[in-house]
């Protein structure tokens, strides 16, 4: 090996060792019995992960982090697919206009946005402070930078444009145009980044401690109050929370890379 | 009456004037091209017959016996076929050319016959199952010209639709196009910026810059009497000259114009020394010097400096055509009724 290479894939090894190390350490401790004076767990068990599994609050915590998540894209995919194709095939002069809008909340951090969102929904016609709707309604707005790119780029790679002309010279109503051609052209790039932004919201914690707190305990606000208790336990909750990440990631991933294929035919 | 009338089309985009009150009519199932340079407002014209660009307010577009200026693009019966195929990349080859039949409500039992016709009349057999992807350039144009034909259109538009494809594909495609046309008979604005396709497939040819149609005429009419320096410089490599540069390097001239053309294959070159080949009864003999050679296939392009002028001279690239070396003094003989007086 040249002493270039070496000195690559040496720091490589740094690296990863640097990265996975963590990861191991926090895996054995969640399946560990006991892990004080030994370079390795004493003894290894599961029922960290069985307790976690068991305890109805965990449960609680993911099905309503999934509901808060799911609602929040739902909404922005309803939203912001037919938008963007509007803007971007019938008024194209408006699309600096609706970037600059959707990659506001890049620029706001979430503590700010917090505060200012709790004031203005405290009182005043419309009050959500506390509910579930606030979060939700923040939740759609910071996806908005995820949804409008991926969902962006995948109709500019097709040249949707050009497309929902070809398709109006040929008989199709603009919302045939859209729903026969545009749409399955461009639902890899949606369905990209709907996991992309499933994946951010799922570790969201400033927003969704500030706004709903212990109202509805979602799995981040879970996560921090069950640190406290047991550092197993905590692993094995860090953990099942890192393989979801890495499932959705992955995903994300594939889809990604399959898009590009086909976008470079 | 002409079966397409366009009359007084103007196009602005804020202050720029793509077209300029165009007037034009085609006649039934003829192929005329739209051809000019970069920017001249060719295929803005061509979109503004499809509908996908609206024109300004006294312009009119006839199709037939009904005007279509003010009718939404699916309502006008145009099919276009666009520089980048807009093929439908979800869909297979069968699929793209059905969309239209389908989107027109036509049944499936009607429009099946239709379909396996004009696959093979695009010569696409054996490829219906495959997805654009999967395509060549020719064979993706192919798709495009099929979907815009199988519905019938009562004009055709092509926008540069050879212009993405190599040279050698673009000509047996150029043929072919020209081939499906006249068995289907069916009216065709062809827009180029490629002169010589222009004059491999037209019926007539309306050379246009800036936004005005500056020249109609056949591609013979076209490319032997270029109307203006403008044509002649665009249609072929003329040799353009004013007035006086004519008078500088032939002596007096009686015949009337400001300028003149002169298509280098007119010219010939005689070496110096054969100066009695080289006396002609109606022309002139100008001594001069070759300055460059570039081969380009079947012609040998010299350029040719006297005086006053440097001068392009083509020369067929036969065996008994000896190639003359650069720095040979030669004559340059130039017959009178090959200049044509420009306006």
């Amino acid at each position: 090996m040249k002493p270039n290479k070496v000195f690559h894939a040496s720091l490589i090894t740094i690296v990863m060792i640097y990265l996975f190390i963590p990861l191991v350490a926090t895996f054995l401790y969640s399946i560990s019995t006991d892990w004080y004076r030994t370079i390795l767990p004493e003894g290894y068990t599961l029922s960290w992960y069985k307790e976690l599994f068991t305890d109805p609050r965990f449960l609680d915590a993911m099905q309503r982090t999934l509901f808060v998540c799911f609602l929040a894209i739902c909404i922005s995919v309803t939203v912001m697919v037919p938008t963007i194709f509007i803007v971007t095939v019938y008024f194209s002069r408006w699309e600096r206009t609706l970037q600059g809008l959707v990659m506001l909340p890049y620029a706001i951090p979430g503590v700010v946005a917090a505060v200012g969102l709790i004031k203005l929904y405290s009182s005043g016609p419309i009050v959500l402070s506390g509910s579930i709707w606030i979060l939700i309604g923040a939740y759609f707005v910071i996806v908005l930078p995820y949804m409008y790119q991926g969902i962006r780029n995948s109709m500019r790679t097709i040249d949707a444009i050009k497309l929902v002309e070809a398709a109006e010279l040929l008989g199709a109503s603009r919302m045939q145009a859209f729903w026969k051609v545009i749409f399955p052209n461009i639902l890899t790039g949606i369905i990209v980044s709907t996991l992309l932004s499933f994946s951010t919201l799922f570790g969201e914690f400033v927003l969704a401690n500030l706004l709903v707190g212990g109202h509805y305990e979602t799995m981040q606000i879970y996560l921090i109050r069950r640190m406290s208790e047991s550092g197993h336990l905590t692993s094995a909750i860090v953990v099942t929370y890192f393989i979801l990440l890495f499932a959705l990631s992955g995903i994300v991933m594939r889809l990604g890379k399959s898009s590009s294929k086909e976008g470079s035919r | 009456m002409s079966y397409v009338q366009i009359d007084r089309l103007s196009k602005r985009f804020k202050e720029t004037t793509v077209l300029n009150q165009v007037s034009l009519s085609i006649e039934k199932g003829e192929l005329i091209t739209l051809l000019g340079p970069s920017g001249c407002g060719k295929s803005t014209l061509l979109r503004c017959i499809a509908g996908l660009t609206e024109v300004e307010d006294g312009g009119k577009i006839v199709v037939g016996d009904t005007n279509i200026t003010q009718l939404a693009p699916k309502a006008r019966e145009v099919g276009m076929v666009f520089q980048s195929y807009a093929l439908f990349p979800n869909m297979n080859v069968y699929g793209n050319i059905c969309f239209g039949l389908k989107m027109k409500g036509v049944k499936k039992e009607e429009y099946k016959e239709r379909v396996e016709r004009i696959i093979d009349l695009v010569d696409l057999r054996g490829r219906e199952n495959s997805y654009p992807h999967q395509l060549s350039g020719g064979q993706q144009q192919r798709v495009a010209l099929a979907r815009s034909l199988v519905v019938e259109p009562k004009i055709l538009l092509l926008d540069e639709p050879l212009s993405a494809l190599d040279a050698k594909i673009r000509k047996s495609l150029q043929t072919e196009i020209r081939r499906i046309q006249q068995e289907l008979s069916i009216t065709t604005v062809f827009v180029t910026h490629d002169q010589e396709e222009a004059l491999t497939v037209s019926d007539r040819i309306f050379v246009m810059d800036h936004g005005n149609i500056v020249q109609i005429g056949t591609p013979k009419e076209i490319y032997a009497h270029p109307a203006s320096e403008f044509v002649a410089r665009f249609i072929g490599n003329y040799n353009v000259l004013k007035r006086a540069e004519m008078v500088q390097l032939v002596g007096e001239i009686v015949m009337a114009g400001d300028a003149f053309a002169i298509r280098p294959e007119v010219i010939s070159l005689v070496p110096r020394g054969n100066e009695a080949s080289a006396q002609s009864k109606n022309g002139w003999s100008v001594e001069s010097v070759v300055r460059s050679m570039t081969l380009k296939g079947n012609v040998i392009r010299y350029e040719v400096e006297t005086n006053h002028q440097k001068m392009q001279v083509d020369v067929l690239n036969t065996s008994d055509n000896h190639w003359i070396r650069v720095g040979t003094p030669v004559f340059m003989r130039i017959p009178a009724e090959e200049c044509i007086p420009l306006q």
